[in-house]
């Protein structure tokens, strides 16, 4: 009775509730939402002569994301992961399977797929297929440190190729049903991108049959050709090579076993290893509808190598799933998670490298035949047909680009800890070359001193920042040979030396400053700043100014929290930074031989104390000589020795380091003074820029130079994304495109920037000129109603005609595009899914790609186009359940937009938010 | 006890109207959501504050049937009370009273009724405004998340062994406002005649506690709108030792994430044993219109592994429908596996 009385009381009191506690609602104003889009200039040569500062050119054809990839073919790359949840998933189509012959041989077979994306939302897909055999066998085993010996060899195809919604859309339209459902694996893969957090990215495992195609799709005939897509590369490659190692982890104590053990199962390694290594690779990238581009590569290293590690690899998830078939007990063995507190490589080693490039016209007879030829390695076709066209003037339609024989010393490291669900790592690639380049002007030299330094943080939330600095120096030299040379060519030593080029600027030093951020907010924006003027001496007075935190939404926090209640004091999260979107920058410095030599002729006391105001220390105290040489100051190596340790972790602390590196790089100021010869004076460019603060060491050359003489660039990219309010959102999107520059212009490009330049158009994110890419210019939202002009719905003849509310408004969407055919359709590609945040789905409610005839031309010759379409409402070529019920209930909703020609080439995708509930549009919270 | 709690929240509840009288912009007395009008940081919110008080109570009753064994369905009935009284800026008293009544169904099990104050606590500064922060009263030490918002029934079987401790205390806490909190408390049991609340049935842990500290370090970062790292740890003088990491995160639309992680390395009687272990995911969704989402799992290492998935839907703004679906599997008594499905009312100021 009790019971009976105690639910009768709930429904009373749940009737008596009154909404007048509930919160007043108050009623927006129609409006519309519409964005402006800035056209950033993608002209591939600057206006002031400035170059963009490209990779080097060994890393043929290659995305700077898979540069190391094709290097080393290592399973080194770094998935663009957003979360955790992405590596449960995307490991699917990664599969290893060794073949045992005997205990030390087996025959290794992979296929695996790495998906980057690219600044312009596009990502690049590489599936990989390796086949060889390997042999490794333990010879002894001196102290517990076994001493192995390792071979192998592989033969490896890859096909890299761009993907993008609007493209995979539209390519499901032309494939037959069961591809179609093959490709979304039986519409799991739309299922769980509705469900999966905003990171899940379909492309990483749709159409499976393509990457197990990869093995059979290197071009070696006109059609293989033809079926690659616009853009893509095909490449395949020898490589082998033989080690010997030893472990020298082996020689831990017990102790120390037991230790690691006990933390967490955790192990030591640290194998050293002689090896020399071979590679040969073709490349062929499809520059366009009828343009091949054909590269080769051979590459011979000899070195030794070290890579302590102190790890293990746990399963997650294992046995989470099981299943038993009659007799037949499977158990999922988990995913694989690496947790690896210490993981260090460094290698040194001598490169020899030999690689060229031809292009052919894919319509000329003549070079068809030379393209089959190159792709199976004979290149004897192709510069026939070559000189052919440059000395007869017979029109073969075979291209060299270039050659270049280069003879490398390299230093190579690798630093970072990997928790995973936190990784921060560095590379590290430092040498210097002797290059010899053959063009078609002729042939000419370069020495040439680089360091690349490139620091990336990735953690499972927000995916990975990277930050990489550039620094190369180039000499334009010439051989000569000693007029008594007879003895050396006899015995086979060396019987050139360099001389500098008759030339004003004979030397120049270009350092680069690159940073991407997939996830920023406005305490990364600020510090980003800082960095970028601290390494250009620019002060970027115009870059958008934005609060750290939103105020609006600190005071909505202070009026509720006033009230909290102490139990939940755990989860009321401050107001955090704003987040902002991508980021991008892009800074450039270039000193002459002009102020390179003023730079050393700097007196030493000038360049202690810039050093010293770099490292903030005290430039009065280093400027003098005594108090340099005293023994407090002496006292400041012990911090750097102290504090090495942490190196392991990749941590350096650039004040205890300022003394070692200031040290070390006017040692080599000093030294060059007094140097004459280009061999000498690259060794001694070599040393000075074999830096771990390079950004420290821009700043000094620029502070010792003279600023005003030092040619200077910054671009910036910005992508606003994300929950921040509409006017944090157009502040920030106001830093895209922008440029800063001081000093005088850039040089005009030599010929190796020039080749630099033209490698730099083989970056995947741009498959054609960019000028043949369409884009969005501006997108308007707004609501209204069905025209009157529809006088009813039916779709189908045996369907009942609906009844139209004429007072109902709908979303309507006006996008101009410029780049498009106004005779033809465009494709438009549209996705809708809720804003904001959702934690476990991102609720994508549609996604198509719709083929829309243009209204109108903006000008009889402009060939700015506007396509017009209904979002919501019977009209709404996007219409379902999901979405019609969306609709109904109100809510805030992204939409993504891209547009296209063909299907193959799509522009950068566009988005806006914007309210819309009971048919009122207004803007997004 | 129990009536006593009903009772005042029926008599709150029925009076609300009454007592909710606006004194300007400023509502005095508010219930459910308790909001100010103003920003308190602002010279005008300030002049806005005068003595406030909130008001919260929820009253409920949920159904739970065990698929396989029905002798085990029950019923449950509970009732939540909270009051807050804010002086000034600096001065609160605030408490929360907690009453439930599991009774069985079936065959197995008997009614089992618990009514408790869950703390009362007089709070020198506030959240809003003051960087340093002093709560003391009887009150759950700062340790961990502890936070849940799964149905009734699933709550009542949680091991809160995890996040236990003397039941008065102190706690101290500083607040950057911006980015980061650490709270220090001290807790005693001297002046309670009361054993371990909420001791987990089947276990024979109830000897007092004596005297705890805890700290709590939270840090906040700017991922997924705003994201927290909280690490605690707790140190019994008789022995205990708790460390807990949890990471939680909520959205613009205050749809909660949570992960927690607690070892608890003694006994309270100070005699080791082999640790134990709870990892709680937990997702709470924000109110979409009328209806949310909750969901929760729980893995105590060696006890169970069990989740739910809760859908909640308003009839009015102040009556809920509560619909889940729980598993449960033990891995200490009888190593079953039971599902559960759960349906529910609830009623909120």
């Amino acid at each position: 009775m009790t019971n009976i009385w105690y639910g009768s009381l709930l429904l009373l009191l749940s009737c008596l509730a009154t909404d007048g506690l509930a919160a007043d609602k108050t009623e927006g104003e129609d409006t519309s939402v519409n964005i402006k889009f800035d056209d950033v200039n993608e002209s591939e040569e600057p206006e002031d002569g400035a170059f963009p500062y490209a990779p080097p050119i060994e890393q043929l054809f290659s995305n700077p994301a898979i540069a190391h990839g094709l290097a080393s073919g290592a399973d080194a790359l770094n998935r663009s992961v957003e979360s955790l949840m992405d590596s449960l998933f995307y490991s699917i189509l990664d599969s290893e399977k060794n073949f045992y012959m005997t205990d030390d041989a087996w025959f290794n077979t992979t296929l695996k797929r790495d998906v980057y994306s690219t600044p312009s939302g596009a990502f690049v897909v590489m599936d990989r297929f390796q086949l060889g055999p390997r042999y490794a066998k333990e010879l002894w085993r001196l102290h517990n440190v076994p001493i192995s010996l390792g071979i192998d060899g592989t033969v490896e195809v890859l096909q890299i190729y761009l993907r993008t919604d609007g493209m995979r859309l539209a390519e499901q339209d032309e494939l037959s049903p069961p591809r179609r459902w093959l490709n979304s694996w039986f519409g799991l893969l739309p299922l769980a991108s509705t469900v999966m957090p905003p990171s899940f990215n379909q492309n990483e495992l749709y159409d499976p049959l393509t990457e197990l195609k990869t093995p059979f799709t290197f071009p070696l005939d006109l059609e293989g050709f033809y079926s690659m897509p616009v853009g893509s590369i095909r490449s395949y490659a020898l490589s082998g090579g033989v080690q010997v190692g030893a472990d020298l982890g082996g020689a831990q104590g017990q102790d120390s076993r037991e230790t690691l053990d006990r933390v967490g199962g955790l192990t030591m390694t640290v194998p050293y290893a002689i090896f020399k290594r071979g590679e040969h690779r073709i490349n062929v990238l499809r520059r366009s509808e009828h343009s091949a581009w054909i590269g080769v590569k051979d590459l011979r290293r000899v070195g030794h190598s070290i890579s302590p590690f102190i790890g293990t690899k746990y399963s997650v998830f294992r046995a989470a799933l099981a299943a038993k078939i009659f007799d037949w007990d499977w158990v999922w063995a988990g995913v694989p998670i690496a947790v690896l507190p210490v993981d260090l490589n460094f290698e040194q080693a001598i490169a020899d490298l030999f690689d060229q490039v031809y292009e052919y016209d894919m319509r000329n007879p003549s070079a068809r035949e030379a393209y089959e030829a190159a792709v199976k390695g004979d290149f004897v076709p192709s510069k026939l047909r070559y000189l052919d066209q440059k000395e007869k003037g017979v029109d073969t339609g075979v291209t060299f680009h270039f050659a270049r024989v280069q003879d490398r010393k390299e230093e190579i490291s690798r630093n970072g800890p990997n928790l995973a669900v936190y990784r921060r790592e560095r590379k590290r690639d430092h040498g210097e070359a002797e290059i010899e380049i053959t063009d078609p002007d002729g042939k000419f030299y370069i020495l040439e001193s680089s360091l690349a330094v490139e620091d990336k943080n990735w953690d499972v939330l927000v995916g990975d920042e990277q930050g990489r600095v550039n620094q190369s120096v180039e000499m334009k030299v010439r051989r000569v040979v000693p007029s008594n040379t007879d003895g050396d060519l006899a015995t086979g030593h060396a019987s050139y030396t360099y001389a500098f080029e008759a030339d004003p600027d004979p030397y120049r030093l270009t350092m680069s400053l690159s940073i991407q951020d997939r996830y920023l907010d406005t305490v990364e924006y600020y510090e980003y700043l800082d960095d970028i003027r601290f390494f250009t001496g620019l002060d970027l007075e115009t870059t958008p100014k934005i609060r750290l935190r939103d105020p609006e939404v600190e005071e909505e926090r202070r009026r509720s929290i006033y009230f909290a209640e102490p139990t939940n004091e755990a989860v009321n999260v401050h107001v955090t930074p704003t987040y902002l979107g991508r980021f991008g920058a892009q800074a450039t410095l270039s000193f002459s031989t002009q102020q390179l030599e003023r730079i050393i002729a700097t007196p030493e006391d000038d360049m202690w104390a810039s050093f010293a105001r770099a490292f903030g220390a005290d430039d009065n105290e280093w400027r003098q000589e005594d108090v340099r040489h005293s023994f407090a100051h002496q006292l400041n190596w012990y911090k750097s020795f102290f504090l090495f340790p942490t190196r392991l972790l990749n941590i350096r602390i650039s004040q205890a380091d300022a003394i070692k590196e200031s040290t070390q790089a006017i040692k080599e100021l000093l030294l060059l003074k007094t140097l004459t010869t280009p061999q000498d004076k690259l060794d001694a460019f070599n040393r000075l820029l074999d830096s771990d603060y390079p950004r420290h060491l821009a700043h000094v050359l620029l502070d010792l130079a003279n600023p005003a003489d030092v040619p200077r660039r910054v671009t910036f990219s910005a992508q606003p994304k994300g929950a921040a309010r509409h006017e944090v959102k157009t502040a920030y999107g106001k830093l895209n495109g922008m440029v800063f520059k001081a000093g005088p212009v850039f040089p005009e490009p030599t010929r190796y920037a020039r080749a630099k330049t033209k490698l730099a158009n083989f970056y995947l994110d741009q498959p054609r000129e960019s000028s043949s890419k369409p884009h969005i210019l501006t997108i308007e939202v707004h609501a209204k109603p069905v025209p009157a002009s529809v006088r009813s719905l039916e779709e189908e003849p045996d369907t009942n005609v609906q009844e139209i509310d004429r007072n109902a408004r709908h979303v309507f969407v006006t996008v101009t595009a410029s780049g498009l055919n106004k005779d033809a359709e465009a494709k438009l590609y549209v996705r809708v899914a809720q804003a904001g945040k959702i934690k476990i789905g991102k609720l994508e409610l549609a996604e198509k790609v719709l083929q829309l005839a243009p209204k109108e031309a903006i000008g009889a010759t402009s060939d700015v186009l506007t396509y017009e379409f209904y979002l919501t409402g019977p009209l709404s070529p996007l219409s379902n359940f999901m979405l019609n019920q969306a609709v109904g209930s109100g809510d805030e909703f992204l939409v993504t937009l891209g547009v296209s020609r063909d299907g193959t080439v799509w522009s950068d995708e566009r988005a806006l938010e914007f309210r819309f509930e009971k048919g009122r549009l207004s803007p997004a919270n | 006890m129990q009536r006593f709690w009903l009772k005042l929240a029926l008599l709150t509840w029925v009076s609300s109207p009454a007592l909710a009288q606006s004194n300007g912009s400023q509502r005095k007395i508010m219930f459910g959501t308790c909001e100010l009008s103003l920003d308190p940081a602002t010279p005008e919110g300030r002049e806005n504050l005068g003595v406030l008080s909130c008001i919260k109570a929820s009253l409920g009753t949920e159904l739970v049937f065990v698929s396989g064994t029905p002798e085990e369905n029950s019923w449950l009935k509970y009732g939540n009370i909270y009051g807050g009284l804010f002086l000034t800026p600096w001065l609160a008293v605030q408490a929360r009273g907690k009453a439930t009544d599991q009774i069985p169904l079936g065959d197995v099990g008997e009614e089992n009724r618990n009514a408790r104050t869950d703390y009362a606590v007089v709070q020198i500064g506030n959240p809003a405004l003051q960087r340093v922060r002093m709560t003391a009263g009887r009150m759950r030490l700062p340790f961990g998340v502890d936070r849940t918002e799964a149905p009734e029934n699933y709550r009542v079987f949680e091991d809160r062994r995890f996040w236990q401790s003397p039941e008065h205390g102190a706690a101290l806490t500083f607040d950057n406002l911006t980015s980061f909190q650490a709270d220090i408390g001290y807790g005693t049991n001297a002046y309670a005649d009361r054993t371990i609340p909420d001791a987990p049935s089947g276990t024979d842990e109830n000897e007092p506690l004596k005297t705890a500290t805890t700290i709590r370090i939270m840090a906040d970062f700017a991922a997924l709108d705003g994201s927290r790292l909280v690490l605690s740890g707790y140190g019994g003088k008789d022995g205990e030792r708790r460390m807990g990491a949890a990471f939680t995160s909520v959205s613009r639309k205050e749809d909660l994430t949570v992960f927690e992680f607690v070892r608890r390395l003694t006994t309270p009687s100070g005699h080791s044993e082999p640790f134990s272990q709870l990892l709680r995911m937990a997702y709470v969704g924000a109110w979409r219109g009328d209806t949310r989402w909750v969901v929760q799992f729980d893995d105590e290492r060696y006890r169970f592994r069990r989740g739910i998935i809760d859908y909640d839907a308003k009839l009015y703004d102040h009556a809920i429908l509560r619909f889940g679906v729980a598993y449960h599997k033990s891995e200490s008594g009888d190593d079953q596996r039971r599902w559960y499905v759960t349906s529910g009312m609830e009623a909120r100021l």
